[in-house]
């Protein structure tokens, strides 16, 4: 029998040991060596509570190995422990109906007596059951009991720990995912805009804090004419960024054999349909100018309507066709706008029209007049986009963008000789 | 027939748990659906995924899926998507008419 001092001592050693130990497995490796040692027993497991299944679930047994046990609260010695949150001594476990003689049969092992304690937090959160088998000197007992409970508040405070690092750690790998995601984005968007006599351009990406998957390019057609493509691909994170890599891989791939933007459409369409998942799709819009035959060609894929200001006035280049990489196949539709030579055009995803302020009945998104009334025929295409990301900042009240934006702007002017 | 009640945002989870029981239902071999949008205040891109991609199956199955009580904010959406393909009627009852059941089998999303 150990005296006070020495079973302090042991605590402190213990709590020491313990709290070194973030891994979960070993720290439930530690849990029983520190219990196993210090109670005398021969074996025994740790078991922990699923609270989503109501289940008591092992990872570890001393001696032969069972990869998971899995209980549920209420049935056996431990469920019942973690049931009433009493601990237990069974002397003779084999004349106990609640003793499971099955893991016994499966290890070769024969156990004689029990003793089950609950690791509660606080006043009642059950978090586990720490079972002991076979005292090597005599029979467990009251002093054992005592001696538990206070190795449990050590125990419990390690397993807290444990699992805090543990959700640390899953942050920072949705972090690190995130990151990569915008990285892959950022690679595929155009380092400069294009020069272009008779055209002047600019281009704003803002990826928001849970990676979209917007992706915009300038194209260099086999006409010489200049094709500008903004797409928007549903959902978000690293599965988005992947299809906005493919929709940049097809799109340059097509262009050998370009011929209008509502047949690239149909063609790549057919292409993301074959290689994303069912429920994955993007809005997209394809422009093709022609300085010099002074026109503009649209396919619009079930994206947001472009904005044309001509005259002081808006006009909106709404969709001729449905979302890309949806339907196996899908009839485009163009249209054909012959330019005066002084008009603007913006192209922009929904995290522009989307981004919103406050909850609920009291939410309220930024929304498509705000966005015309933006309009200025004085600013040039990188003065109008900083104001409308300066705008929907403000309306946003600074908070970070729920949703990428994305926006490409053109004035057209003197015409190119 | 099957009854899909989703209620609240339809973002990214909320989406997923819709895939979930829309694959269950087709699983279990249901070929008529009718999806009640009455409950969803906003549809994300990813709602939309989920609704067409039931759509789609449904439609390689010849099996027929009815959107109804759509929210107008909604309705606007699938028109700019050029999703004009998605059946929208008015009520439960109607689409129960059309599918020849006064019921049927009945599962809620909440």
């Amino acid at each position: 029998m150990k005296s006070d001092l020495e079973k302090l001592r042991a605590i402190i050693e213990a709590s020491k040991k313990l709290t070194s130990v973030l891994d979960l497995d070993e720290l439930l490796n530690v849990i029983l060596d520190v219990a196993l040692k210090e109670i005398e027993a021969e074996r025994g497991t740790v078991f922990l509570l699923d609270k989503t299944t109501g289940e008591l679930f092992s990872r570890i047994l001393r001696g032969d190995e069972i990869d998971e046990i899995r209980l549920p609260v209420g049935q056996g010695i431990s469920g019942c422990v973690a049931d009433t949150g009493k601990a237990l001594i069974i002397h003779d476990a084999y004349s106990d109906p609640r003793f499971n003689p099955e893991f016994d049969r499966l290890t070769g092992f024969r156990t004689r007596s029990v003793l089950c304690a609950p690791l509660v937090k606080g006043e009642d959160e059950i978090l586990g059951v720490l079972q002991l088998l076979n005292k090597k000197d005599g029979s467990f007992d009251e002093d054992d009991i005592e001696y538990l409970k206070a190795l449990a508040a050590h125990i419990v405070i390690a397993l807290e720990n444990a699992r805090a690092h543990l959700e640390r750690l899953e942050q920072e790998r949705t972090h690190k995912e995130l990151e990569l995601a915008a990285q892959i984005q950022q690679r595929f968007l155009p380092q400069d805009n294009p020069s272009i006599p008779g055209l002047e351009i600019a281009a704003r990406a803002v990826p928001s804090s849970d990676v979209g998957g917007d992706y915009y390019n300038f194209l260099e057609l086999p006409s010489g004419n200049l094709g500008i493509v903004l797409a928007d691909v549903s959902g978000h994170g690293i599965g988005a960024a992947m299809i906005t890599a493919a929709i940049h891989a097809y799109l340059h791939a097509l262009l050998s054999c370009y011929e209008s933007p509502a047949k690239l459409a149909g063609q790549l369409n057919e292409l993301l349909y074959q290689s994303t998942l069912p429920s994955k799709y993007a809005t997209m819009a394809l422009v093709e100018i022609s300085r010099s035959a002074n026109r503009l060609r649209y396919c619009n894929c079930g994206h947001n309507p472009l904005i044309l200001f001509r005259d002081g006035k808006a006009s909106t280049l709404k969709s001729n066709g449905t979302i890309v990489g949806m339907f196996p196949k899908a009839e485009y539709g163009e249209e054909e706008i012959k330019l005066a030579g002084d008009e603007r055009l913006l192209l922009y995803t929904d995290g522009v029209t989307e981004a919103a302020w406050g909850e609920g009945d009291g939410r309220e998104e930024f929304g498509f007049d705000r966005l015309v009334a933006l309009s200025d025929d004085h600013l040039d295409p990188a003065a109008w986009l900083d104001a409308i990301e300066r705008e929907v900042s403000a309306f946003t009240h600074g908070e970070p963008a729920e949703d990428d934006i994305t926006m490409v702007a053109v004035r057209f002017s003197e015409r190119a000789q | 027939m099957a009854i899909l009640r989703p209620h609240g945002d339809l973002f990214l989870r909320e989406s997923e748990v819709f895939e979930e029981r829309a694959t269950g239902l087709l699983r279990a071999n249901f070929e008529s659906f009718v999806v009640n949008l009455s409950g969803v205040r906003y549809i994300g891109s990813s709602g939309i995924g989920a609704l067409i991609n039931l759509y789609n199956q449904l439609k390689r199955m010849d099996g027929r899926m009815i959107a109804t009580n759509v929210p107008e904010k909604v309705v606007s959406v699938l028109e700019m998507m050029g999703l004009t393909m998605i059946e929208i009627m008015d009520s439960e009852a109607e689409a129960f008419s059309v599918f020849g059941d006064g019921g049927g089998e009945v599962t809620g999303l909440v």
